[in-house]
């Protein structure tokens, strides 16, 4: 039995090496190499900088919340410093104005020249603004 | 029959894990290494070569898709081999449905009262005689054949193939043996 089954088996091999051998046609080729252009693959990963694994997630969606809740808190008003100018409450921009760096709250003479030039250009009555802000001070 | 060793096995999870990436080039070089052997085998189970070149192509096309899903457990070889055989069988289904041909017994072993050897006597290519009696073995002993001898897999991977047990694999090689000597035993090829 066991010299049936061999010689089946060098049969079957010697069958199979008499049959002729199949080429792919070049055609079969260029349609094989063209898979890769035709059917490009789409991102494995969603787009997402911040950070990768959920628990990370998680956290800065946690964080984007608390900080929406508490940045809908209605904080005590500051109204120190506003002057009431025809009813209507205007901030002072003295303490802004005095904050600022030296040589920053003045116009440079530069800038004079532009208002100049502005002024010139497009017709403005700067003499008229300039007594409003006088005022409101 | 030949075994299986652990670096091409290796070598192959790594051309799989690029070409999952969209590497062209790692998808080039599997196709360069097993276009050939998959035309061979499309070509043996459909006997015909513009089909065999339809499944070859689809088989690549779901590899490029797919390679995400490869598993290293089994050779590359057998993994396309299993895709192949499956859409060659989907086209033969659909081919036998057409043509309303009724499907073959796997259980059938072929008897020397067949018409076939009689056949095979009037052939002068040994090839086209070995071809024939190929064609005339059931579907899954053909394919259980073809796949050992002509593709070199071992009993476990022409089981993974063909979605059978590795008993009922050896049973469908050694009837499909005994057919093929069957078929043959007027011809060529046993007297070589």
């Amino acid at each position: 039995m066991p010299d049936e089954r061999n010689d089946d088996v060098s049969l079957a091999e010697r069958a199979f090496a008499a049959l002729e051998p199949v080429e792919p046609s070049a055609a079969l080729e260029r349609r094989i190499a063209a898979i890769p252009i035709l059917h490009p693959l789409a991102p494995s990963e969603s787009f997402w900088p911040l950070g990768k694994s959920w628990a990370t997630r998680w956290a800065l969606v946690g964080a984007l919340g608390l900080g929406a809740v508490l940045g809908s808190v209605p904080l005590p008003e500051d109204t120190a410093g506003a002057v009431e100018v025809g009813g209507a409450e205007v901030e002072s921009t003295e303490g802004s104005a005095a904050d600022l760096p030296a040589g920053q709250g003045e116009l440079s003479d530069e800038d004079t020249e532009l208002d100049r030039a502005l002024a010139a250009a497009l017709g403005a009555d700067l003499g008229f603004e300039q007594a409003l802000f006088e005022e409101s001070l | 029959m030949p075994s299986h060793p652990g670096p091409e096995r290796a070598l192959d999870a790594a051309l799989f894990q690029r070409i999952a990436r969209g590497d062209a080039l790692a998808f080039r070089e599997l196709t360069t290494l097993h276009l050939a052997m998959i035309v061979t085998y499309a070509t043996r189970i459909l006997g015909n070569a513009a089909d065999a070149e339809d499944v070859a192509q689809e088989t690549f096309l779901r590899v490029w898709q797919k390679a995400a899903d490869y598993e290293p457990r089994s050779r590359a070889r057998t993994w396309l081999l299993a895709i192949a055989h499956n859409l060659a069988l989907d086209r033969l289904r659909r081919r036998k449905t057409r043509r309303e041909e009724p499907v073959g017994d796997d259980g059938e072993d072929l008897g020397p009262g067949s018409e076939e050897p009689n056949r095979l006597l009037l052939r002068k290519s040994t090839a086209l005689e070995v071809r024939r009696a190929l064609d005339a073995l059931p579907e899954r002993q053909k394919m259980a054949l073809l796949l050992c001898h002509e593709q070199g897999l071992s009993g476990a991977e022409i089981a993974e193939v063909l979605n059978a047990t590795p008993e009922a694999t050896e049973s469908l090689l050694a009837r499909g043996r005994r057919a093929l000597r069957t078929l043959l035993a007027e011809g060529n090829i046993d007297q070589s």
